[in-house]
């Protein structure tokens, strides 16, 4: 029944007035406000310990308005598959998204599976110019209609900020400031600069940043090449590059960086503010504007000089980041430069010990400042509609600090105790944001915030090829080349499997990978006895299984599926996850491990594993939530005539 | 010495008409700009460009000998048309090219006087909008870095004095003795006049930016006479023994988008005020 049907119903009707009364449902009141907290990662479990242990005032007033609700995520339940299912209401299957990385069935080789950018169609070339006719542009790779567009098609302001699997954002009526899945400047997910003189720091190989060695020749001052993203119009696209001078005072243990024409001083172990740096593509013409922010790490005896990924410009944006276009210079004009990039917090640096534990956690609350001074600023004029707001901080900070949670990690003993507070301290300020919503609450207003999942640690590591080769699924046919990314070790006329990504598992399918060898109509067989087998793996060291479940594809995401979806889904017990070797294709030499790196903490494993969270002033009808639930959920709060088809509405047992 | 080095008083005098030559374009420049002070700087910009393409349109037609422009245009378009008809003898296609040549060099000695004539007003305007439209203004409450140059080797740390008025000075002090530079941090506590006092040299820190198209200091120094007309975003100080000689504020560059990209005030400036002088060309019939 329509809402004004029912209100003429409800006016006529002695009896339904004094049902609307004593009892009738909050939903027969449509909000005219609703703010959507998406708070990546908040783990319920964690959240019940704290709000028990008081420190979560806030967080137990909203529990006791709508409960805690254990939320259904994707499978697998990483964040660019679990918010694509709450975006569209809908799993991989409808939105495309089944991993971090995706790979070309043809090459094998793996592509960021959000977004990807498409050159200009036609190109002048001068000598070594190219002068495009056309612009270059960013798709975005996740299929399926949002479900606010039946919002704002009903003339219903919404506003999403840091919206994750939305860049470049969705056209639309909707306003959008895209969040995970931005690339930096040179195209990746973060990709940070560290120069030095120190020979013992320096490494050919650091995936997540690259080591720049540089020199005092006794003048005090360091020549620091910054390179940028490619210069597309020149042949052969070179990176184009700004030489940044860095002069050191080592009395005052203090350096000035002088890029450009623009100079920052730094003391030792001081974080700088956003600078800007200018890459010209044809001077004066044509240039992209990034934004970096150094660290000294040290001065003296050596120079020890970080710099973030270089971050797109939200004034000068060199990609699209906002809907509309200039969404993200006004943010920036009213509130300064911000990350912009969809991994903000550096955890790359972390692991690959560029940052110790407490610079990194400075980097992280550099970064949730900005995010709370965003969120301050857009919530004090919120005055209608659908306010979403995502929060990464929880995410990638538990993803690193998970180890002093878990007493099993192997990292437990070795990590400072005085971090061990870290993760609480965030909760604690992801509860005075749920506070400041709370106080922006009136009678039209309702509250929703929903984690995409939970977390599990992650002691230990599965090589999932290894395995594959061990079982004879996988034939390396050169072993000196084991360690190396992309299957290099690999002969492709004896594999019949092999493992890319963080949860998938791929069949050398004839017809469809190159060299591929197992015919389509003995796959489902295969298919059969991989899950057999993988399910049954137990963990010498300890005696537990280490994959829950492994899903066939299309037994879980029924109908056509798309040639780059995987063939099986592993869902890794607690405490188990893939490699990071396994992610790009190499084969070490022992199967399971332990895990050494900082990022401790994991979502990548069995959905059942890691539910996501629901909190919510409006209380649930329906039992199970699911993160495809909500979108429809969420617009039901509105008046609008058709609700988006994707999911059920959990605010109601009547859904219309 | 005399006539090479006139007597100080003389040099005084000058370095003051400058200053006051300097101060009444900037002033003129102020007011110019004063309906667009609220707007978006590109305005300005936009607007002063293509003043200027029509002003440099104007005097040329002044300056030149149209009559003498127009013949030669003639002919040029003649010697052209002589070598497209003659392609078939090489003999006669060389004596053609030879003649354009000729008419070429004739043209730039044409537009010589005209060109000399302009380029004084052209690098006035020029130094304005270099001073306008930039750099950033400083803006309160964000720390900008000076840099300050001695010349004459640096002072010892400790007997650096430095005093701030409206300004909260943020150490540390890098000392780079082998550029004899001294570099800080400076944070804008409000919007009214500010200074800084070095080793007893004074320095006046200049407009925080506040509205569109004012002039930003970028700089200072003790030098005199002709920078301060070319030169407005250099302020000027009276150097003491234990001051610095010059220095300069860090501020950051501004772009503007134009056509889809991200364009410096040059390109903005060189580009319309072209195409205005084109146009002025077209309207007033103005041979070039």
């Amino acid at each position: 029944m329509k809402r004004r049907e029912f209100l003429k119903l409800a006016a006529l009707s002695p009896a339904a007035l004094i049902a609307l009364n004593t009892g009738c449902r909050r939903t027969a009141s449509p909000a005219k406000r609703v703010i959507v907290l998406g708070i990546d990662g908040m783990d319920p479990f964690l959240l019940r310990s704290f709000i028990h242990e008081g420190v979560m005032p806030n967080a137990a007033i909203l529990m006791s308005s709508g409960g805690l609700n254990r939320l259904g995520t994707s499978n697998p339940p990483q964040s660019p598959v679990a918010w694509s299912n709450f975006i569209t209401g809908y799993g991989p299957n409808v939105h495309g998204i089944f991993d971090f990385i995706h790979r070309d069935p043809s090459s094998r080789l793996p592509y960021l599976s959000t977004s990807r950018v498409i050159g200009p169609d036609r190109i002048i070339s001068i000598s070594d110019w190219r002068l495009p006719l056309s612009g270059a542009k960013v798709e975005l790779l996740r299929k399926g209609e949002p479900f606010w567009n039946r919002l704002t098609d009903e003339g219903i302001p919404v506003k999403l900020i840091k919206l994750p699997v939305d860049f470049p954002p969705d056209k639309g009526k909707a306003k959008i400031l895209s969040g995970l899945g931005t690339p930096d400047m040179r195209g990746s997910q973060g990709s940070f600069t560290f120069f030095t003189d120190d020979a013992r720091s320096i490494t050919d190989v650091t995936s997540g940043g690259i080591i720049v060695p540089v020199r005092d020749y006794g003048d005090k001052c360091y020549v620091c090449p910054i390179r940028g993203p490619e210069n597309s119009m020149r042949a052969g696209n070179p990176d184009m590059r700004v030489e940044a001078k860095v002069w050191v005072d080592r009395d005052a243990d203090a350096l000035r960086i002088d890029i450009q024409d623009e100079s920052t001083v730094l003391a030792a172990g001081e974080w700088s503010r956003w600078l800007k740096i200018r890459f010209d593509a044809i001077p004066h013409i044509s240039s992209v504007n990034a934004i970096g922010r150094f660290y000294v790490k040290e001065i003296s005896p050596r120079l020890k000089l970080y710099l973030s990924p270089l971050n797109i410009d939200p004034m000068n944006p060199a990609l699209p980041i906002s809907e509309p276009a200039d969404f993200s210079s006004n943010l920036a004009r009213d509130l300064g430069s911000f990350y912009t990039q969809g991994f903000p917090e550096d955890t790359k640096a972390l692991s690959r010990g560029i940052l110790s534990d407490e610079e990194y956690l400075q980097q992280a609350w550099i970064v949730l400042d900005e995010r709370l001074n965003l969120f301050h600023h857009e919530l004090s004029n919120f005055k209608e509609g659908m306010f979403f707001f995502y929060f990464s901080s929880l995410d990638l900070n538990i993803h690193m600090f998970y180890r002093v949670l878990d007493h099993n990690s192997p990292l437990y003993t070795s990590t400072n105790p005085r971090f061990k507070s870290s993760i609480r301290e965030l909760y604690m300020q992801m509860d005075r944001v749920i506070g400041d919503a709370l106080s922006a609450k009136d009678a039209n207003t309702e509250i929703v915030l929903l984690s995409d999942h939970g977390f599990a640690p992650f002691n230990r590591s599965f090589n999932l090829n290894t395995w594959l080769a061990e079982e004879g699924y996988a034939n390396i046919t050169s072993p000196h080349s084991r360690n190396q990314d992309m299957f290099a070790a690999i002969d492709w006329a004896s594999t019949a499997a092999y493992g890319l990504g963080l949860n998938c598992l791929y069949i050398n399918r004839s017809g469809r990978e190159e060299n591929g060898i197992i015919p389509p109509d003995q796959v489902p067989d295969l298919l059969l006895r991989l899950k057999r087998d993988l399910e049954s793996i137990t963990d010498p060291a300890t005696g537990r299984r280490v994959i829950d479940n492994a899903y066939i594809t299309s037994d879980i995401y029924p109908g056509p599926l798309p040639p780059f979806a995987p063939d099986m889904i592993i869902g890794y017990a607690r405490g188990y996850r893939s490699s990071w070797e396994t992610t790009l294709g190499s084969y070490p030499e022992e199967v399971i491990t332990d895990n050494l790196d900082p990022w401790s903490g994991t979502h990548c494993v069995d959905p059942g594993v890691v539910p996501g969270t629901l909190l919510s002033t409006v209380p649930l009808s329906l039992p199970d939530p699911n993160l495809m639930d909500m979108g429809r959920s969420i617009s039901s709060l509105f008046d609008v005539p058709v609700l988006p088809p994707g999911g059920r509405n959990i605010f109601s047992d009547t859904d219309d | 010495m005399y006539p090479f080095f006139p007597p100080e008083e003389e040099i005084f005098s000058v370095i003051q008409m400058i200053s006051i030559a300097a101060s009444v374009l900037s002033g003129f420049f102020d007011i110019i700009l004063l309906p667009f002070r609220m707007l978006p700087p590109f305005c300005g910009l936009l607007f002063i460009s293509l003043v200027s393409g029509l002003g440099m349109i104007f005097v040329f037609s002044r300056v030149s000998n149209q009559k003498k422009i127009s013949r030669l245009r003639k002919r040029m378009g003649g010697e052209v048309l002589g070598i497209l008809l003659h392609v078939s003898s090489p003999g006669t296609v060389i004596r053609f090219a030879w003649r354009l040549i000729c008419s070429n060099t004739l043209y730039l000695a044409y537009i010589l006087k005209p060109l000399l004539v302009i380029a004084v007003p052209f690098m006035l305007v020029w130094g304005q909008l270099d001073a306008r439209y930039s750099t950033e203004g400083m803006k309160k409450d964000l720390p900008i870095t000076v840099t300050v140059q001695y010349g004459n080797g640096l002072p010892a740390r400790e007997n650096l004095d430095i005093k701030t008025t409206g300004v909260e000075l943020i150490p540390p002090v890098v000392m780079v003795d082998t550029l004899d530079e001294a570099s800080f941090r400076m944070l804008p506590e409000s919007d009214n006049l500010r200074s800084l006092e070095i080793g007893g040299t004074v320095i006046r820190v200049g407009r925080t930016g506040n509205w569109s198209g004012c002039r930003i200091l970028r700089g200072f120094d003790s030098g005199g006479s002709l920078k301060r007309l070319f030169c407005p975003w250099i302020g000027r100080i009276n150097r003491t023994e234990e001051g610095p000689g010059s220095g300069s504020y860090s501020l950051p560059d501004v772009r503007y988008g134009v056509l889809g990209g991200y364009w410096s005030w040059i390109a903005v400036f060189l580009v319309f005020s072209t195409l205005s002088a084109i146009v002025g060309a077209r309207v007033f019939k103005v041979k070039i």
